[in-house]
């Protein structure tokens, strides 16, 4: 299966967002962490009938489509909300909160 | 559609407790995110730190109630604070709010091995998620906090055997066991009622039973309960003889400190303890206590003992071998209770304690 962004950058992605104001791009980030791992359970599931191997294959395939379409959702959401291609950085923007040091 | 729920805008609750924190996150967004909506939630005590190496100096003295540690994945080495926090701040629960995916599975791992993590929760927070896991943990760090205020209450009221009873398997926690066991009476107690006013009898009489049970738990034995105007004692494990004849002797020739005078009777053998009383309904009054033939013969030589004086089988000194003071033969001693006659000897110690602590 194809990965435009490496584990590491939805994770970043992820970690700025933590709560409410930034969970949308997270939900995303989130949802193509669990189709990489249902695909990656398909392709490693017993086929031992031929019927096995099908249903394995249908839902892979099915799962790289939606995983192909959700990176590229994500690619369009953070480019709408400004983020940083190179770094995946948090538009000050999005910062509602200070980031004070208690 | 704009995900807009903040983590307070679930409901207000009454605040359980007073509770400390500390938030571990080396971004500044995102700790002052979680601190500022902990303090909303009434979660005000809380402390953030950047990582490991700058841990607070008092966690021993002042653990926090919980540890927050906000994991990023640019920074997996950050999870050796959680070991160390585990081990410098043992009673705080630790939770860790951790990115989805592979990051997820690798602190799930390292959590496993470690041990060092207690709860996991899965970013992006939600206040539905997040909150009630805080407020579980932080109750039951209070609950927690009671439960040792009530256990160390107790531990003043109950006996150490009675306790080890209480988490025995058996119902009644009933033992077979050897022990030496000791007797303290005071002597002329009848009239002493009669010719000092209650309230002085009472205040001297405790005066005595703290400093004999001072002295006991300084030879290691166990006060098993106070008789009214005297104590049971015993003495398990090795050198159990010497160290009740010890005891007996060192407080009976401080005799002349004590605000009442008092006889010691002390005797070695097999011994029954565990709960007695009504054990048929919860709440009802037990208590933990020791019976048999020892426990008779120990109160028998006492009820003989004079002011100061301690009496005892002479196969008891056999093993004991305590010679200063000196033991003084009384002979076969005929008792209620005892076929024939017991071999007995009596101790008299010089008065300011007697005998020196290593002549066996």
């Amino acid at each position: 299966m194809k990965q435009k962004f490496e584990p590491g950058q939805i994770s970043k992605v992820i970690d700025q967002a933590l709560v409410y104001q930034c969970a949308c791009p997270a939900q995303v980030c989130r949802a193509i962490f669990e189709l990489r791992e249902l695909h990656e359970y398909q392709m490693g599931c017993a086929n031992d009938t031929a019927n096995d191997v099908k249903v394995h294959q249908a839902i892979a395939r099915a799962a790289e489509q939606a995983h192909t379409l959700m990176e590229d959702c994500l690619s369009e959401i953070l480019r709408i909300e400004g983020w940083n291609p190179d770094t995946l950085e948090m538009p000050e923007a999005l910062r509602k909160k200070s980031g004070k040091v208690l | 559609m704009r995900g807009t729920l903040r983590l307070t805008d679930n409901p207000v609750f009454q605040l359980p407790m007073p509770a400390r924190f500390l938030l571990i996150d080396h971004n500044d967004y995102t700790a002052s995110v979680l601190a500022g909506d902990l303090a909303l939630r009434g979660y005000a005590d809380v402390v953030r730190i950047s990582g490991g190496e700058r841990l607070p100096g008092d966690l021993e003295r002042n653990p926090p109630d919980v540890v927050i540690f906000n994991h990023h994945a640019e920074q997996p080495g950050q999870l050796e604070a959680c070991r160390i926090l585990r081990r410098r701040a043992a009673s705080a629960a630790i939770v860790a709010i951790v990115s989805p995916g592979p990051v997820l599975k690798s602190v799930r791992e390292w959590a496993r091995q470690s041990g060092c993590i207690d709860t996991i929760l899965e970013k992006p927070l939600s206040g539905e998620r997040f909150f009630p896991v805080i407020d579980h943990l932080v109750k039951s760090r209070e609950r927690l906090r009671q439960l040792e205020r009530r256990s160390s209450s107790l531990e003043r009221l109950v006996t150490e055997p009675a306790l080890s009873t209480l988490e025995c398997s058996s119902a009644s926690g009933a033992q077979l066991f050897e022990a030496a066991v000791l007797f303290t009476d005071i002597r002329g107690s009848s009239h002493l009622i009669r010719t000092k006013p209650v309230q002085n009898f009472f205040q001297d009489l405790n005066e005595v039973l703290s400093l004999q049970s001072a002295e006991i738990v300084r030879h290691e034995g166990s006060v098993i309960k106070y008789t009214g105007d005297g104590l049971l004692a015993v003495y398990r494990g090795m050198g159990r003889a010497y160290l009740a004849l010890r005891c007996a002797i060192s407080m009976a020739g401080r005799v002349g400190d004590y605000p009442l005078p008092f006889g010691v009777g002390v005797a070695e053998g097999l011994v029954m303890g565990g709960l007695i009383g009504d054990s048929r309904s919860s709440g009802q009054r037990q208590q933990y206590d020791v019976i048999g033939a020892t426990v008779h013969l120990a109160s028998r030589l006492c009820a003989m003992a004079a002011s100061g004086e301690v009496i005892a089988p002479k196969s008891m000194n056999v093993v004991s071998r305590m010679h200063d003071p000196a033991p003084r033969s009384i002979g076969g001693v005929e008792l209620r209770g005892f076929s024939g006659k017991i071999e007995c000897v009596s101790f008299f110690a010089p008065p300011g304690g007697g005998a020196t602590e290593n002549q066996r």
